[in-house]
């Protein structure tokens, strides 16, 4: 039986100083196999033209259309209509700068972040440009490309419950791709250099081990599993600098 | 190009690492000892005999004494340092709140039980270490005066569950920080952490309820 659909839809247009946020109703019929992306586009050309919210590729590759649905952070494109109850809320995702409705900036707060975790390979091999690159084992190579899948979305900085509370704090996305770099053995940096950017508070020790990014991850990156190993990698750090040897 | 999304990373020091040391492994002890500390006083199912018998061993042995000084220093070290990681800021706070209702995941509501039962754990714990320290050794009767005459029934009876709620969720919790939850056991490890939560919860309760319906002679 088709359903009558409501959506419960946040606005407000910070650049706009009379915008006062608000929730707007629209009603929708469903459809065969809708997803929220089909949703969203038929509201916006159908009944307000005004809406804001992002999207690019609609196959949950790009990491644009991430949105908090029904209370969880989620990608639109990814979610059909059919697994969600007749009312569904939308939210933008909170932590980040809001563009306005479900828009929000993830670009600059992934930009901060790479330059903070300085996602490149540090190496102090000399580059040669007429030489074979260097062969890597497979294993070592799936493994990198298993924690370098990242879309970033940002439903795991939006879920975390540190994130919410403290601005600075490196969350989910940056300790992944931290763990992406330790893991790939081109990249030259010691755990003591990993500890100058996540041996904090706002970083790993400040993750209170609540697993709400591992249950969002919309691509089901192992994040439970790198911060565990993060964490015992740098409080080992700490631990052997109580060594005569280990300074 | 704004970059001011995230704030400036502040000087490193080593401090946080420790900091983060020193709260898993208190608490962690303090989960050992309250578990101990709730075998050794069930034995009064077994009457009054038993637990005065065990109670005079370890007396003799000055581990009630000692013992009990160097776990309320843990319990003040562990409170202090854990208490880094409660939103205690009124905005604060009401973020956290509304981030649990949001999102409707049982881990996050772990997490507001055990900073809520933080400050009843703290207050009550307070109390009854003085009190049992006060008055050593541990005796059968002594202990079931204060739960029939001094209203520490009522008082047993917040604490506890207080007591087993903090201790199992910190635990899974330590777990899941330092990586022994993993994905792939943390189905099994949650049901186990809630069999321990009941059992912790049925042991202590009868154990008041045997201190309550003591005979005193
Ligand atoms: C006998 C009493 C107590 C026991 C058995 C106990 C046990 C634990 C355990 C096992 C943890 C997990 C450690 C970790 O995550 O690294 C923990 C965390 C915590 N404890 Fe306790 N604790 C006790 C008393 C207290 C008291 C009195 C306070 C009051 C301030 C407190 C506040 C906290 C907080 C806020 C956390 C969470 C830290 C975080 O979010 O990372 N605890 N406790
Ligand atoms: S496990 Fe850590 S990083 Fe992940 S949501 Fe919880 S606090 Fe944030
Ligand atoms: S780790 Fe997962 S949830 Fe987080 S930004 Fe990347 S893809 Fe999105
Ligand atoms: S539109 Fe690209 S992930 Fe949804």
């Amino acid at each position: 039986m088709q359903r009558s659909l409501t959506f419960n839809i946040f606005r407000h247009n910070p650049q706009d100083p009379a915008s006062v946020p608000r929730m707007d109703t629209f009603r929708l019929d469903e459809t065969d196999s809708m997803t929220l992306f089909i949703a969203l586009h038929r509201l916006r050309e159908e009944q307000d033209p005004s809406l804001k919210f992002d999207f690019c590729c609609r196959a949950g590759v790009c990491g644009s259309c991430a949105m908090v649905i029904n209370g969880r952070p989620g990608l639109a494109c990814h979610t059909k209509t059919r697994d969600l109850p007749a009312a569904i809320t939308l939210l933008p995702l909170p932590v980040f700068r809001l563009v306005g409705d479900l828009a929000v900036d993830t670009g600059t707060w992934f930009r901060a972040m790479y330059q903070r975790t300085e996602s490149w390979i540090h190496t102090r091999a000399e580059f040669d440009p007429a030489a074979q690159e260097a062969r890597m084992e497979n294993e070592v190579a799936n493994a990198i490309y298993e924690l370098d899948r990242c879309i970033e979305c940002g439903c795991c900085v939006a879920a975390c419950g540190t994130a919410n509370l403290r601005p600075d704090f490196l969350a989910p996305a940056g300790f992944i791709r931290v763990a992406r770099f330790a893991a790939d053995p081109r990249d030259q940096r010691t755990d003591a250099d990993f500890y100058e950017i996540i041996g904090s508070d706002e970083g790993i020790f400040g993750c209170m081990g609540l697993l709400a990014c591992e249950d969002v991850c919309p691509k089901h990156l192992p994040l439970q599993n790198q911060l565990g190993y993060l964490r015992r990698k740098m409080g080992l750090t700490v631990l052997k600098r109580l060594l005569p040897f280990g300074r | 190009m704004e970059t001011d999304c995230i704030a400036p990373a502040r000087p490193r020091s080593r401090a946080d690492g420790w900091l983060d040391w020193v709260q898993m492994a208190t608490g962690a002890a303090l989960a050992l000892f309250a578990c101990m500390h709730m075998l050794f006083l069930s034995s009064v199912l077994f009457g009054a005999g038993a637990l005065n018998g065990l109670s005079a061993v370890m007396d003799a042995l000055h581990l009630e004494t000692v013992g009990g000084v160097l776990i309320a220093v843990v319990f003040c070290i562990h409170a202090t340092v854990a208490a880094r990681k409660i939103p205690f800021k009124a905005a604060q706070a009401v973020t956290a709140w509304r981030h649990a209702r949001l999102l409707r995941h049982p881990e996050t509501w772990a997490w507001i039980a055990q900073v809520v039962t933080a400050f009843i754990v703290a207050a009550l714990v307070t109390i009854h270490i003085w009190t049992g320290l006060t008055d050593l050794p541990v005796q059968a009767q002594k202990s079931a005066v204060r739960v029939q005459f001094g209203g520490w029934f009522w008082a047993y009876l917040l604490l506890l569950p207080a007591l087993a709620l903090h201790l199992v969720i910190g635990a899974w919790r330590a777990g899941a920080k330092w990586g022994l939850v993993t994905r792939e056991n943390r189905a099994v490890l949650t049901r186990n952490g809630l069999y321990l939560l009941a059992g912790f919860l049925c042991l202590s309760l009868l154990t008041l309820l045997r201190f309550r319906l003591l005979p005193l002679d």
